[in-house]
């Protein structure tokens, strides 16, 4: 036993008193317990939280207490995972805190991806052909309906319009203001 | 809404204005106190009547606990992960335990969850002999408030036991709820 190895039952001689019937009854079950602890430790050791931790086993208590906030960080995680950022660990000293600052920082992550989509959703773009008279200029929208240039760029973009005058309409628009003045 | 019926007597109001009756010692108090209480009245129901109707008595006043719990603290309207959320604030806060879900099974009604530093019976002698069925009826009485079905619970492992948590198994029953 003291070298780590699995220690079978003391046989009981049929011929022992009481004491020491009753002394090596008490080591068996010493022993049983001792045994069952063992091969549950070694399954928590590997890694394997689904083995069922032995009943009414002092010897494992220790570890069944681990065992208990091991299920429950389990449960715990995959709350966060369907998105409860709300989940603390408690009593678990540094891991407490680490894993506490991971889940405020998903948070954090997640609040701020939100924001980012509802930016990203008012940003209004322009794409793909653009269906224009080549006349009046005026544009079709999805609705086979035409609208005026700027009516429609406004209404698709975030852009807007500052009304001016090119040189070559300043000069034409001037030579019909001079022909319509009054001859002298 | 029509006036719930209840099977027992008991009302949240019988607990009185604690902080009209206490306004210098106000509402906390030694879990030493708590259990002088509780553990001498369980010695005189043992030896009035039985270990066994001392447990059974002590777990039908646990229902009814945690039925009025449920009722005046707890808001049964939340989804399942959020009243746990809020049943494992409220216990840790009122020092009651520090409750901890293993596995729940929603839709069959089937939890394991461990209650640490439980009120009852964490740091008393190990005697072999599990003791919180009070806590057994009182887990009962939260879950039969929150989805309006009977449980049966009952604990798998107690610190009098040698533990160092208390682990329950609460599962739904077929029978009417109280």
């Amino acid at each position: 036993m003291t070298h780590g190895e699995h220690a079978s039952v003391v046989a009981v001689p049929d011929d022992c008193d009481s004491a020491l019937l009753q002394m090596l009854e008490a080591f068996n079950d010493y022993l049983a317990e001792r045994n069952d602890a063992r091969a549950f430790i070694t399954e928590l050791a590997a890694g394997n939280l689904e083995v069922p931790p032995p009943v009414r086993n002092q010897i494992a208590a220790p570890y069944k207490q681990l065992h208990a906030s091991l299920q429950h960080l389990i449960w715990q995680t995959k709350q966060i995972a369907h998105g409860d950022f709300k989940q603390r660990v408690h009593f678990l000293g540094e891991f407490s805190n680490s894993f506490n600052s991971m889940v405020e920082a998903l948070a954090e992550k997640e609040r701020t991806e939100k924001e980012l989509q509802e930016a990203r959703d008012q940003v209004k773009h322009l794409e793909g052909i653009i269906p224009i008279c080549m006349y009046c200029k005026q544009i079709r929208d999805d609705e086979k309906s035409w609208h005026q240039l700027e009516t429609y760029i406004s209404n698709h973009s975030e852009a807007m319009f500052s009304h001016g005058m090119c040189p070559e309409c300043a000069e034409k628009q001037m030579k019909i203001i001079e022909e319509l003045k009054p001859v002298a | 809404m029509a006036e719930e019926i209840k099977p027992y007597n008991f009302q949240w109001k019988d607990l009185g204005d604690i902080e009209l009756g206490r306004p210098n010692l106000g509402n906390t108090m030694s879990v030493t106190v708590y259990r002088l209480m509780q553990y001498t009245m369980r010695d005189v129901l043992n030896r009035k009547l039985s270990p066994e109707i001392a447990g059974e008595l002590l777990r039908e006043a646990g229902l009814e606990a945690g039925l009025e719990f449920c009722r005046n603290m707890l808001d049964t309207k939340l989804p399942l992960n959020d009243f746990v959320a809020q049943l494992q604030d409220l216990l840790q806060s009122l020092r009651i335990g520090v409750m901890r879900m293993e596995k729940t099974d929603a839709e069959n009604l089937d939890f394991t969850l461990t209650v640490s530093e439980d009120l009852d019976c964490s740091g008393l002698p190990v005697t072999g002999v599990a003791v919180c069925e009070y806590d057994e009826g009182f887990i009962a009485g939260v879950f039969q408030g929150y989805t309006g079905k009977p449980f049966d619970v009952r604990e798998v492992d107690c610190w009098a036991t040698g533990d160092r948590t208390c682990r329950f198994r609460a599962v739904v029953t077929t029978g009417a709820a109280e």
